[in-house]
């Protein structure tokens, strides 16, 4: 049987009120007294900070405006999204960003949520260890592109291939072979966002509650089992939301990048993010390009909407799943 | 009646008093500006009296006060920006700004859209001659008008240990022959290293001076035609063979300027290919001082079918933004003289480290005449200053054609390939720019 919610219990409803007496309330009033003043702020921000930009940015993606001539912007129509389409450059550094996000959140994943189970446990000195992974996420990524950079390089200087060359290995290409370049930069994001999801996913541990782990433990439960059918589905929610923003800001990536390899060896290693970069404000810092503003827009148009592909399919996977409908 | 008059009266002192105090500052105003002129120029944090360095304060600051001093009627706003080409199109266009400081390679485009007036009628007779000549030849370039003066300049130079290197090599096949024969004695380590993602600027002076061409007078990039395109397959085997034959360290492919300089001091390399400026910015804050001593720099190595080295300069210029206001006009290009005159070309770019355009002051001054690496700038330049010509496919070119050699070099693709690959982009770019 359906049930109506009802706000007040049976026999305690207001009795509407008939229409022109002297105590109706105005619309201020109405205004005033409902939710809208609360809401107000935080929707005048949101299109002021969110939407004004998003409408701008697709504009200028249908005109050729440029850092040069920024005041003689022609409409164009679709014509920088065609030549994005039509550009192989530009298709082999969306396909690398996608393998660079898959495998990379995946690795951020894997490792965080194992991190986080580790260091959920009772263990001596586990705050100290905690802080050691988080400092990893308080480094800015520019920081750490060149932090690793230094580390990772060739040269005498380079840290890993000092140890490697202890125990009688060879110097590695770190960031000049074309293989192992791509594995540096998704290794070197993993390194840093890892933190981000054990930290994340720490907070979600801490809610579980004990009884329900107990009571698993006593019908017989070992502890794959609680992890896979206790702990997981009870922390979907929160992995769908940790799974969202760490694909976006994978995806986005682009200056942890822009400092380890530039992009290179040749483009092996270029985003999309890095690719916008370097089309729209490439001529700014001397790095060539033609500083292009209106295909910068159009490329960060396409990743707009590739992530918001991404997190409509996590959300309909990971939150909002039809058991919720 | 009484509460009506007494409400007129009210409302007309109060009109009369509001209009006399917009009034007031606007007449004094105008008295101001028949005896002062004020004029704002925009520049780089690192090129202004702001900067951190106490060197650059006060050099940027004497200029400016030598200026007050010569021009008491005119008042200079140093107004600082973050040397970012948005912003400075920005500033041009919001008609606030009567000089500006930008990287070369702004200028034709916006001089070409008429954000430049011309100098020279403000200028001395004969003062064009004080520059080095390719920088007012290239600065005409665009419609034969002088939109600005050039500040300071920079160009590539070969840098080396005078214990490893008894003298510079002047030809490719010298400069191969001697890391071949490095390498035969050291084997984990290499004679020199050049920094693939900065290729082009290092290497476009040495194409020119194989007789190559970028783009024809109509500005039609021509540089994948027969003759031009066997000039890059020269000069790309050249380089991508040094790499194949392991002359050349592998991490050059990713490196830039400043990311190849641990292998300088970590003594992996004993010779770089460098802007003149890595003395100052890397070597001297990097090395011990007996060790600083043993650096020596000459010429870029030239092919060696090439009669001489064409050597790539780059640097900022300072431009008189074009205004309808005649007197704020000419102070401010009284502005952009004084600050690229004899003492001022001294002064600040010794303080910023960087190379005067004007010769004179390389060749007199005891700090740039006892310099010797500034002697080599100098002689460099003096040899084949080449600017890259001021063309809007300039970045393109620049990007794309470093990226093919660093394609060639790493082996992402054959030298075929990625010569192809530049040539379809700085192609579809050329139509697209045709197009607008």
């Amino acid at each position: 049987m359906i049930t109506k919610f009802r706000f007040f219990p049976p026999g305690r409803e207001r009795v509407a009120k008939p229409r022109n007496v002297s105590n109706q309330r105005t619309f201020l009033e109405r205004f005033i007294s409902g939710p809208w003043p609360w809401l107000l702020p935080a929707i005048l921000m949101l299109l002021v900070f969110r939407l004004y930009p998003l409408l701008s940015q697709l504009y200028i993606s249908m005109t050729d405006m440029r850092i040069a001539t920024i005041n003689q912007a022609n409409f164009i129509g679709l014509a920088n999204y065609e030549f994005l389409l039509n550009d192989r450059a530009f298709i082999s550094t969306v396909l690398f960003t996608f393998v660079y996000t898959i495998v990379g959140v995946a690795g951020q994943f894997i490792i965080g949520f194992g991190l986080a189970l580790l260091l959920n446990q009772p263990m001596f000195g586990r705050l100290v260890y905690r802080l050691a992974i988080l400092s990893a996420w308080v480094i800015s990524s520019l920081i750490v592109g060149y932090m690793w950079r230094l580390m990772l390089s060739e040269s005498s200087a380079g840290v890993l291939n000092a140890w490697l060359a202890v125990v009688g290995i060879d110097r590695v290409s770190w960031l000049s072979d074309l293989t192992t370049a791509k594995i540096s930069v998704i290794g070197v994001n993993i390194w840093r966002s890892v933190a981000f999801t054990m930290v994340f996913m720490l907070g979600g541990l801490q809610t579980v509650p004990l009884e329900i782990l107990e009571a698993a433990k006593v019908d017989g439960a070992n502890a794959w089992q609680r992890l896979m059918r206790v702990i997981v589905p009870y922390l979907r929610p929160l992995i769908g939301l940790n799974l969202i923003f760490v694909t976006i800001a994978t995806f986005n990536v682009y200056e942890q990048i822009l400092a380890l390899t530039g992009g290179g060896p040749g483009s092996a290693t270029e985003t999309v993010g890095l690719s916008m970069f370097k089309v729209a404000f490439g001529s700014s810092i001397g790095t060539g390009g033609l500083g292009l503003l209106g295909r910068g827009a159009a490329i960060g148009t396409v990743m707009f909407i590739i992530t918001f592909i991404f997190a409509l399919i996590y959300l309909r996977l990971w939150i909002f799943t039809k058991e919720d409908d | 009646m009484s509460k009506y008059v007494r409400f007129v009266s009210f409302m007309l002192v109060a009109v009369m008093l509001s209009l006399s105090l917009s009034v007031a500052p606007t007449m004094a105003q105008d008295e101001e500006s028949d005896e002062v002129i004020t004029i704002r120029y925009l520049t780089p944090q690192w090129a202004s009296s702001r900067d951190g360095r106490v060197e650059r304060q006060i050099a940027f600051q004497s200029v400016i006060d030598s200026f007050h001093l010569t021009n008491p009627n005119i008042r200079l706003q140093e107004v600082v920006y973050d040397g970012s080409q948005v912003t400075a199109a920005q500033e041009i266009l919001s008609g606030e700004i009567d000089a500006i400081w930008i990287n070369n390679f702004w200028y034709p485009e916006w001089q070409r859209a008429g954000y430049f007036a011309d100098i020279t009628p403000y200028l001395p007779e004969g003062e064009e001659a004080e520059f080095f000549d390719w920088t007012i030849e290239e600065l005409r370039s665009i419609n034969g008008e002088l939109g600005a003066l050039w500040h300071n300049t920079d160009t590539p130079i070969f840098f080396y240990r005078s214990d490893v290197l008894d003298e510079a090599p002047q030809t490719w096949s010298e400069l191969r022959a001697a890391a071949e024969a490095f390498r035969a004695d050291n084997p984990r380590d290499y004679l020199f290293t050049m920094p693939m993602r900065n290729w082009f600027q290092l290497n476009a002076g040495m194409y020119a001076a194989l007789g190559g061409e970028l783009v024809d007078e109509d500005g039609v990039p021509v540089l994948f035609e027969d003759g031009n395109r066997e000039i890059w397959l020269e000069m790309f085997e050249f380089f991508v063979g040094m790499g194949l034959d392991n002359l050349i360290p592998s991490e050059a492919a990713v490196n830039t300027h400043d990311s190849q300089m641990p292998l300088v001091y970590t003594g992996d390399v004993s010779a770089f290919y460098g802007n003149n400026n890595m003395f100052i910015r890397a070597l001297q804050s990097n090395l011990p001082p007996d060790e600083l001593e043993l650096w020596e720099a000459a010429p870029l190595p030239r092919p060696d079918n090439a009669e001489t080295g064409l050597y790539v300069a780059g640097g900022w210029v300072i431009a008189l933004v074009a205004n309808d206001d005649e007197a704020r006009q000419e102070a401010a290009a009284r502005w952009v003289h004084h600050a690229t005159a004899f003492n001022a070309n001294r002064d600040t770019n010794k303080a910023g480290g960087w190379v005067p355009t004007r010769p004179a002051v390389i060749e007199q001054d005891p700090f740039y005449a006892e310099d010797r690496f500034m002697q080599v700038t100098l002689a460099a330049l003096n040899e084949g200053g080449y600017v890259r010509p001021f063309t809007p496919l300039i970045g393109v070119i620049t990007e794309q054609m470093a990226l093919a050699m660093a394609s060639a070099f790493s082996g992402e693709a054959s030298i075929e390939d990625a010569l192809s690959a530049a040539e379809t982009t700085i192609m579809a770019e050329y139509a697209a720019l045709s197009s607008d």
